[in-house]
């Protein structure tokens, strides 16, 4: 049978104060880490939504100014131009999508 | 609440301080594992935040119904992690230990750390008010009459509350080690 002595017992006594003390410490890094987490995962939720609502506006009005220009023959090169853009913003919407889904 | 309960709360609702409640009942294990591993206080603190960051990350991968035993392996591969990468930055001479005295002082912490939980988990069954009268003298190091005089008590009704809380502790704890 281990006897502890009272000097042990006072430094351990000591020492579990010491210890809940870093716990805690450690505990508050942690929950400021996660909360930290948190808020940015809202942010770049928010930021998709936002970048899809604004290419979603952006291929509307588009197709509405195409279907103004085709009628106009001198407008055809800008026509193409603007096609090609807006074909591409849909591209690189649709790999950003997929990319954020994978993370 | 189980522990499996406070993870769905936490995946699905996302109620990150259900989180907080989980931590507090492996914060001592994890620390503990760590600084068996580590042997340094600040390293084991650091490994300890590093193991939680990284259960709340892959939470949703959790399967079974004790977390303790799903974080203690992510503390130690972490830990070892970590010590190769101290045992790098250190140079050669002081990092090759004799092994048998390396044992020797593993051996020594563990059974430091067994009494330090036991010291620990006895405190936290203390009522509160003990709890705090031990706290102020042990850890603020405040005086008895200091502590009296705050907490509204006789100077000797401090002193013969903590004789009896150290007294129980001793007791428990050498029935402890005993068995």
């Amino acid at each position: 049978m281990k006897q502890i002595t009272d000097n042990e017992l006072d430094q351990l006594i000591h020492l579990a104060f010491e210890r809940q003390e870093q716990l805690q410490q450690a505990e508050k890094a942690v929950m400021k880490t996660i909360a930290a987490d948190a808020r940015r995962r809202t942010l770049r939720h928010w930021l998709r939504l936002t970048a899809i609502a604004l290419t979603i506006a952006a291929i509307v009005a588009g197709y509405g100014w195409l279907l103004t220009a085709s009628r106009l023959p001198e407008q055809q090169p800008l026509l193409a131009l603007f096609g090609g853009i807006i074909v591409l913003a849909a591209v690189v919407q649709t790999a950003v999508h997929i990319k954020t889904e994978q993370v | 609440m189980t522990d499996r309960e406070l993870i769905a709360e936490i995946v699905q609702k996302r109620q990150t301080q259900a989180f907080a409640v989980l931590m507090s009942r492996y914060t001592g294990l994890i620390y503990s594992k760590s600084l068996q591993i580590l042997r340094r206080t600040d390293l084991a603190q650091d490994n300890t935040q590093q193991t939680f960051i990284r259960a709340y990350e892959r939470l949703e991968e959790f399967r079974g119904e004790q977390l303790g035993s799903w974080l203690v392996p992510i503390a130690t591969h972490l830990a070892l992690r970590l010590l190769e990468k101290e045992r790098r930055m250190m140079p050669s001479d002081t990092a090759t230990m004799p092994l048998q005295q390396a044992q020797t002082s593993l051996q020594e912490v563990r059974e430091r750390e067994e009494l330090l939980q036991m010291v620990a988990e006895a405190i936290d069954c203390l009522p509160p008010a003990d709890r705090e009268i031990m706290r102020r003298h042990y850890f603020d190091k405040q005086k008895t009459d200091d502590i009296a005089r705050q907490m509204g008590l006789s100077q000797s009704n401090v002193l013969v509350r903590m004789h009896r809380i150290r007294e129980r502790l001793k007791k428990q704890l050498t029935h402890e080690t005993d068995n």
